[in-house]
């Protein structure tokens, strides 16, 4: 069995060993990767922008920046991602703000999910932070919601293997090969290339109130007061989703206690024509919101 | 504490460590490691179910000694009716009442009033019903004598790597192992560290990866159309192939290296080329039990009704096999469905043998997938969406397959990988049917190694570590 034991002990080292190597190697190709909104922050210092558009997917999908900037002669950016929850919204906002980057108007896509605790999709997006462990701002915001935080930064390698479908090997080639596709344009939105409706007609919404779900929410527009930053919130477009009237209540509700109105588009283009699914605008949906954000919020 | 958690590598480890740490001279101390172990790992799930498995295996150890030792015909029926009322009963309670209720309410058209209990469902208590019944069962026939080391009986009903999803031993196979001094072979050692790892990548690599993408057709049959819902089925059946598979290997790895052989619960049904096949080759110990306890029987009681009888006999065993499962009707229907089949099969006899083996490979691969959209759906409902869907086309499937990649947050690559490993999976399985592949693999140290480090590699850079699910079967 002594054997068998120092065979099994050289395994381990082995792996130990090549974690302690690929460690360090996978981080700094990240961290000079261009693939994701968080390697985009990283390197995003001393930026002047007249406003800042941040949310989820529908945030991401739904608003043409170029037009945007166009229409209202201003320098605009997106840092809206997929599945983006409060939690990491806070989270892109602190390290945004501490890079030296300021904005005048921070426009907030909120949904009804942000009060729930539905997550959109399948998990958190936090583990878009992977690369930037060592960075004591995010790690001590990540630590402070799950510890597991702890070993992903001191357990060599264990953030690679855990979220490898993020920044495993694939993702760790294609950016050392400069060949990760970036799923947004120069503006940071992404913009759907089509018209079809690939939707259903009984999408079910079922949410959950969570009474503390609204805590990020109300640090960021604290942190948005500190910084002279004035917010504007707006919920995206909905087709065929029914969303309870309590939670509209609450989003609503959340908006009035910190003195802010909501600029309500939920029922705004409610036709299948607008539509790639019952939540993503196409093209033609796209371009119909971004026209009625300028013209109702951003540059009235 | 899932097999294919961190924690369980722990526990095995530490278990594995005081089970052949030399605190008794004669070994002694086994006995009690391995029984505390089994009760830790099942008090892990929830501590109040360790007071039923308790009970379960003293009642029937209690009974059947007294089976045993009962001198009266008619006293050993009495005694072996009582086992029957007693685990089918707790069985019935735990996992069927409120699935009777809402059946019993619905067929009154009494929808919605409030009469079910919360009962919170025993992991593995199907599996370990099963094993002490048919312990009982093999009293009573006097195929086994009664363990009357009441330590080992008890090991033989709690003993982890089986307690969860089988293999459903029967007690002349383990009993005998528990109760005699093991000692710590080598070869037993390597093998059971390689069904670990082999295991290990089947779940991790294969099955989990697989699982989001059968899970989003499954959930949402209408965003993806016909094309993309018969590849979720056949998403599905990797799946399960390699979470089944790869439990299997677990928990017989996990045997191993505590010097124990389990039972082969599983042996590339895939490969079958008849449904009658396919059975003794996926979850064979529970196909066995039903086969020794139920069809047997049946077929015995209604031999006078000639094939009719015996056809009627495999379709009831496979409506009950189809409960078994969970207490559902979709589960009932799947039973039932491929009891029909297999009613059929038997009917057509070995004319079917005759048949070019591709057809016969195809007929079976399309009972068994068919039978899957009744085994993934959650709900009837669902089984007839996701039914009716395949049959709908006309979407772009380019766009279906990025939609789907997307909802999985896959890239074409890791998609492609998926894909890989799942091919990898079969051509291995189908290689490995050939007598030589073992002593082959035995004579090349250096591809046996290099295919370790693959193993270790592929978990390292591709296992799903997030979002991890439980073995299917542990729901049953």
């Amino acid at each position: 069995m002594k054997k068998l034991i120092l065979k099994l002990l050289l395994v381990v080292g082995l792996l130990a060993l090549l974690a302690v190597i690929l460690d360090p190697l996978f981080t700094w190709i990240h961290r000079h990767g261009n693939g994701t909104k968080a390697q985009w922050l990283h390197r995003m210092h001393d930026e002047r922008y007249d406003a800042v558009v941040i949310g989820s997917s529908r945030a991401l999908w739904n608003i043409d920046m170029n037009a945007v900037n166009a229409a209202c002669g201003m320098r605009t950016i997106s840092l809206a991602n997929n599945h983006f929850r409060p939690a990491e919204i806070l989270l892109t906002m602190r390290v945004f703000l501490r890079n030296g980057n300021t904005t005048k108007r921070l426009l907030l896509q909120v949904d009804s999910s942000m009060l729930t605790d539905e997550q959109e999709g399948f998990s958190s997006t936090l583990y878009d932070f992977v690369p930037f462990l060592e960075d004591d701002l995010i790690y001590d915001f990540l630590l402070a919601r799950d510890p597991e935080w702890y070993w992903l930064r001191h357990i060599p390698f264990w953030r690679y293997t855990k979220y490898n479908f993020k920044w495993g090997l694939e993702p760790t080639l294609r950016s050392l090969l400069g060949r990760r596709p970036v799923p947004f344009d120069s503006t940071g939105s992404y913009f759907s290339p089509n018209d079809r409706f690939y939707g259903t007609y009984d999408y079910t919404f079922v949410p959950v109130t969570e009474p503390n779900v609204g805590e990020d929410l109300r640090a960021l527009f604290a942190l948005c007061r500190a910084n002279g930053i004035e917010p504007v919130v707006f919920t995206s477009p909905n087709f065929l989703v029914a969303s309870p009237e309590h939670i509209r209540n609450a989003t609503a509700r959340l908006m009035a206690g910190e003195g802010l109105d909501l600029y309500d588009f939920t029922d705004s283009l409610n036709a299948e024509v607008n539509f790639n699914d019952n939540r993503h605008l196409n093209r033609t949906g796209g371009r119909r919101f971004t026209q009625l954000l300028i013209e109702q919020v951003i540059c009235p | 504490m899932i097999f294919n958690s961190p924690q369980f590598l722990v526990f095995l480890a530490v278990v594995f460590a005081l089970y052949w740490a030399p605190l008794t001279g004669d070994g002694r101390h086994r006995i009690p490691v391995l029984l505390l172990a089994s009760y830790v790992f099942y008090g892990w799930w929830d501590v109040r179910f360790l007071a039923l498995i308790l009970f379960s295996s003293l009642f029937n150890q209690r009974m059947a000694i007294a089976i045993a030792d009962a001198h009266a015909e008619r006293t050993k029926d009495r005694l072996i009716l009582a086992v029957l009322v007693v685990d089918l009963g707790l069985l019935f309670f735990f996992k069927y009442f409120n699935f009777f209720l809402d059946s019993l309410q619905v067929a009154l058209g009494m929808d919605g009033v409030p009469w079910t209990l919360a009962i919170a469902l025993p992991v593995g208590i199907s599996f370990f019903t099963f094993q002490t019944l048919g312990y009982c069962l093999d009293v009573y026939n006097e195929d086994q004598e009664p363990m009357r080391d009441l330590p080992v009986f008890f090991t033989f009903v709690s003993f982890f790597p089986l307690l969860l999803a089988g293999p459903i031993e029967r007690g002349n196979d383990l009993l005998p192992q528990l109760a005699s001094p093991r000692t710590y072979r080598r070869e037993q050692l390597v093998e059971g560290l390689r069904l670990l790892l082999i295991g290990a990548f089947k779940k991790m690599v294969i099955a989990d990866r697989f699982a989001p993408l059968a899970d989003t057709v499954f959930d949402q049959p209408s965003l993806f159309g016909g094309l993309i819902g018969g590849l979720g089925v056949i998403f599905f059946a990797v799946e399960i192939y390699a979470d089944f598979s790869a439990y299997s290997d677990i928990a017989r790895g996990a045997g191993k290296l505590l010097g124990i052989d389990l039972t082969r619960n599983f042996d590339r049904p895939y490969f079958s080329f008849s449904l009658a096949e396919f059975w003794t080759r996926w979850h064979i110990t529970l196909n066995t039990w039903f086969r020794d306890y139920l069809y047997t029987p049946l077929a015995y009681g209604m031999r006078n009704r000639g094939l009719l009888g015996v056809m009627v006999a495999i379709t009831i065993t496979f409506l009950l096999s189809g409960l078994w499962h969970g207490p559902t009707w979709n589960f009932v229907l799947w039973g039932l469905w491929l009891g029909l089949f297999m009613a059929v099969e038997l009917a057509v006899g070995v004319r079917m043998t005759r048949w070019p083996k591709p057809l016969r490979w195809l007929l079976t691969m399309g009972v068994i997938l068919t039978s899957m959209i009744l085994f993934k759906a959650k709900t009837l409902g669902k089984a007839w969406e996701f039914a009716g869907n395949i049959l709908t086309f006309g979407h772009d499937p380019v766009f279906l397959i990025r939609r789907i990649l997307s909802y999985t947050e896959q890239t074409p690559f890791s998609f492609a990988m998926t894909l890989l490993f799942g091919v990898m999976l079969f051509v291995i399985d189908h290689r490995s049917a050939r007598p030589d592949f073992i002593p082959r693999m035995e004579r090349r140290p250096m591809l046996r190694y290099a295919g370790y480090a693959g193993l270790l590699l592929a978990l390292l850079f591709f296992g799903v570590f997030v979002d991890q699910k439980a073995f299917i079967y542990f729901q049953f």
